[in-house]
C-alpha cells in the first residue's frame, strides 16, 4: 500500500535551539498512530508543522503525493487539525463556528448529521449559544463534531482527550475505530498513555528531536515501561 | 469565495459584539475633547488645524480597530482555523484587511459630527471630495495595517509593536490625507491637489501587492 | 585562531580603505577650493552626500537580501540583511547629525524639515522599529521573517516618503547637494573621490558586520546543541 503521508527530515528550532532535528515518518490510509514523548519534546510543534500552522526550517512532506509546505493551499483540504485549544470564535455559536469552518473547507452543511452529533455528544439545545460560555470539555467535543462533519484523509489531533470525561473519551475511541474502517488516518498525541495505546495501531516515540523508535500494535504496559525507562 | 467567507465572518463578528466600533467612536470623541483642551486655538486658526487633528485621531482609531479585528483571532486560537483551511494566505490578508477597511470607514462616518461640531470642520464645502479622500486614505491604511497587524498578531509584544511599525510607514499617507483635506475643504479646484490623491493611490497599489506576496511568510508561526 | 583581519583579502581591503580615507581628507581640506560664501561649512558636503549614498545603498541591500531570505530560507541572507540594516542605520544617524551641523551656521536653524533629511528621519524611525521587531517579536526563526518583510516595505516606502515630504512643505529650502553637478570640476573631482572612499568604508563595514553576524549565529547554534543534550 502506498503511504498517505510521508514526512522526511523535518527540522525546527526556536531561537536556534533545535526542537525537531530530523523527523521522518509515514502513515498509511486508515492507520491510527500515537505520537508520544516527554513534555517539550516537540509533539505539538510537529503536529502544527504538518498542519501548516508552523513553518519548518528543514524537511519535506507529501500528502497523497502532493507537496506540503508550499504556497499552494489545496493539500489542506485533505488534512484537518484539532489543537489543544479548539480554534473557535467565542462570540459565535456552535452552529456558526462549524458552518464557517465547513464553508472555508468547501463542504456543504448537513443539518441532520449536525443534530445527530450534537445528540451523541450531549450538546443538544446549546448549539445556538456563543461558545465563549462553553466549558473546556464541551469545546473539545465541539472540535470532534467539526472533524466528523468535515471531509479529510488525515487528522492531526493534539491531546484530544485532555478535557474529556470518561464518557467522552470512550466516545472518541469508538469514533477512531470508525475512521479506521473508513480508511481515514489519524496522528494524535495523548497524555493518557493507556488510552492512547489502547486505540492506536502503532506508536511513534519522539525523543531528542527524532523518532527514536516505533512500536507496532503497542500494548499499554510496553509503552509505559518505555516511558519510565526513558529518564 | 474564501475571501468573501472571511470578510463576512469578520463583519458578522463585529455586528455580534459591536465592541470595536463602539470603542473606535468613543475614542474619537475623547481625543477631540483632549485636543480642544490641550490647544487653545484662536477661532481663525481652527480651520488649518482641524484636518491634521482629524487624521491623527483616525490613525489612533485605526490602531484600535486593527488590534480588535486581528486580536479576535487569538482567542481560542481561532486563527488556526483560517491557517489550516484550504485557503491562500493572501486571501486571509485581503479578507481581513477589507473587513478592517469597512470598520474604519464606518467608525469615521459615525465620528465625523464630532469634528464638524467641536472643531468646525467645514465639511459642507466639498462633501464629495471629502468622501473620495476618506475612501482612498482608508484603503491605504488598510493595505499596510492588515499586513503589519498580521505580523504583530503572533509576536509576544505585538500590541506595542503595531503602532511603532505602522505609523512611520504611514507618514506619506498622513501628509497626503491632511493636505488633500485642507485643500478640498478650502474650496481649491481638484486639479491643484490631485497629486495627493495620486500619491495615496500609488501607495495603496504598491502595499497591496507587497501584502499579497509577503503575507505567506508572516502568517505562519 | 582565524579572525576577520587574519584573512588576506580583508587586510588588503582595510589597507586600501584607510589609504583612500587619508587621501580623501587631504583632498577635501588642502586641494578642494574654498567656496566663497560658505567657507569651511561647505566641506561637510564631501561627507554628508556620500553618507546619504551609503545609507540608501545599505537600505537597498537590506531589502534585496530580505527578499532572498524569504524565498530561499537560507539564514546567510538574513545575516547579510541584519548587517546592512545596522550599517545603513548608523550612516542614517550620521546624516541626521551632519545635516544640522551644516544648517546651523548657514541657515541659522539646525532643523528645518528639509525633505531629504526628513525622509532620512522617517526611515531611521522605521528601522528603529525593525530592530525592535528583531528583538521582541518572538523566536529568531519568526522575528527574522517579520524583519525581512519590514525591510522590504521600508524600501518601497522611500520614494513615497520623499515625494510626500517634498510636496508637503514646498517653501522649505532644499539642501544644495543636488546642485553638485553644477559645481566647478575642481570640487566635483574631490566629491567623486570622496563618494568612492565612503563606498569602500561601507563595503568594509558590511563585510565586518556580516562576519560577526555569522560568528554569533554559529555560536548560538552550538549553544542550542549543548542545551539540548
Amino acid at each position: 500500500m502506498t503511504a498517505l503521508i510521508t514526512a522526511t527530515g523535518i527540522g525546527k528550532s526556536f531561537n536556534l535551539r533545535p526542537v525537531l532535528r530530523e523527523v521522518s515518518f509515514s502513515l498509511d490510509p486508515g492507520e491510527t498512530v500515537l505520537l508520544f514523548g516527554r513534555n517539550g519534546c516537540g509533539k505539538t510543534t510537529l503536529l502544527k508543522i504538518m498542519a501548516g500552522i508552523m513553518r519548518p526550517e528543514r524537511g519535506q512532506a507529501s500528502l497523497d503525493s502532493r507537496e506540503l509546505f508550499t504556497s499552494d493551499s489545496h493539500w489542506r483540504a485533505d488534512m484537518i487539525y484539532l489543537g489543544h485549544r479548539p480554534s473557535l470564535y467565542p462570540a459565535f455559536s456552535a452552529r456558526e463556528n462549524l458552518r464557517l469552518s465547513l464553508r472555508l473547507r468547501r463542504v456543504d452543511w448537513d443539518e441532520i448529521s449536525f443534530q445527530t452529533l450534537l445528540e451523541r455528544h450531549g450538546l443538544s439545545g446549546r448549539e445556538d449559544e456563543p461558545v465563549g460560555a462553553y466549558s473546556e470539555g464541551m469545546l473539545q467535543r465541539l472540535g470532534l463534531i467539526r472533524l466528523e462533519l468535515s471531509r479529510w484523509k488525515l487528522a492531526l489531533l493534539d491531546e484530544p482527550t485532555s478535557a474529556l470525561d470518561a464518557d467522552g473519551a470512550s466516545l472518541l475511541g469508538e469514533t477512531l475505530a470508525r475512521w479506521r474502517t473508513a480508511g481515514r488516518a489519524v496522528l494524535f498525541t495523548s497524555h493518557d498513555m493507556l488510552w492512547g495505546a489502547e486505540h492506536a495501531d502503532r506508536a511513534l516515540h519522539l525523543q531528542r528531536g527524532r523518532i527514536a523508535s516505533e512500536l507496532a500494535s503497542p500494548a499499554a504496559p510496553d509503552l509505559l515501561a518505555r516511558l519510565t525507562g526513558e529518564t | 469565495m474564501a475571501f468573501l467567507t472571511i470578510l463576512a465572518k469578520d463583519i458578522r463578528l463585529e455586528l455580534r459584539t459591536r465592541e470595536s466600533l463602539a470603542a473606535m467612536v468613543v475614542f474619537s470623541l475623547t481625543v477631540v475633547l483632549l485636543f480642544a483642551f490641550a490647544f487653545d486655538f484662536a477661532p481663525d486658526l481652527r480651520g488649518t488645524f482641524t484636518p491634521g487633528l482629524m487624521w491623527l485621531t483616525y490613525f489612533f482609531v485605526a490602531v484600535l480597530g486593527l488590534l480588535r479585528v486581528f486580536g479576535q483571532e487569538k482567542q481560542l486560537e481561532a486563527y488556526d482555523l483560517l491557517l489550516t483551511a484550504p485557503v491562500d494566505r493572501s486571501l486571509i490578508y485581503l479578507g481581513k484587511s477589507t473587513a478592517f477597511f469597512l470598520l474604519l470607514l464606518v467608525a469615521q462616518l459615525l465620528s465625523l459630527p464630532v469634528f464638524v461640531l467641536f472643531l468646525e470642520l467645514p465639511l459642507a464645502a466639498a462633501p464629495g471630495y471629502f468622501i473620495l479622500i476618506l475612501l482612498v486614505t482608508d484603503l491605504a491604511i488598510a493595505a499596510v495595517g492588515g499586513l503589519v497587524a498580521g505580523l504583530s498578531l503572533r509576536a509576544p509584544a505585538g500590541d506595542t509593536l503595531l503602532p511603532i511599525i505602522l505609523f512611520p510607514l504611514l507618514t506619506p499617507i498622513l501628509i497626503a490625507a491632511t493636505k488633500a483635506t485642507s485643500a478640498a475643504l478650502a474650496g481649491q479646484p481638484f486639479a491643484e491637489w490631485d497629486f495627493w490623491i495620486m500619491l495615496i493611490i500609488t501607495f495603496f497599489a504598491l502595499f497591496v501587492l507587497a501584502g499579497i506576496f509577503t503575507f505567506d511568510y508572516i502568517a505562519e508561526q | 585562531m582565524q579572525t576577520f583581519h587574519s584573512i588576506r583579502r580583508h587586510q588588503v581591503l582595510l589597507a586600501i580603505t584607510l589609504l583612500f580615507a587619508a587621501v580623501n581628507l587631504w583632498l577635501i581640506y588642502e586641494v578642494a577650493p574654498v567656496v566663497a560664501k560658505q567657507e569651511m561649512a561647505q566641506k561637510i558636503f564631501y561627507y554628508h552626500v556620500p553618507l546619504a549614498w551609503n545609507a540608501f545603498l545599505g537600505y537597498t541591500i537590506v531589502a534585496i537580501t530580505a527578499g532572498l531570505y524569504l524565498v530561499k530560507h537560507d539564514p546567510k541572507w538574513d545575516i547579510w540583511s541584519l548587517a546592512a540594516a545596522e550599517v545603513a542605520t548608523a550612516f542614517a544617524l550620521l546624516i541626521l547629525m551632519t545635516g544640522p551641523i551644516w544648517a546651523t551656521p548657514i541657515w541659522g536653524k539646525s532643523w528645518s524639515w528639509e525633505p531629504r533629511l526628513t525622509t532620512t528621519l522617517v526611515l531611521f524611525v522605521i528601522f528603529l522599529g525593525y530592530f525592535m521587531v528583531r528583538e521582541f517579536a518572538g523566536p529568531y526563526e519568526r522575528s527574522s521573517r517579520y524583519a525581512a518583510v519590514i525591510g522590504i516595505l521600508a524600501l518601497i516606502d522611500i520614494p513615497l516618503i520623499l515625494t510626500a515630504v517634498t510636496w508637503w512643505a514646498p517653501e522649505v529650502q532644499s539642501h544644495p547637494q543636488m546642485e553638485m553637478a553644477n559645481q566647478p570640476s575642481a570640487i566635483l573631482r574631490v566629491f567623486f573621490f570622496s563618494l568612492f572612499s565612503f563606498t569602500l568604508i561601507l563595503i568594509y563595514m558590511l563585510l565586518y558586520r556580516r562576519y560577526v553576524g555569522a560568528l554569533v549565529y554559529r555560536r548560538k547554534i552550538a549553544q542550542g546543541e549543548i542545551d539540548h543534550v
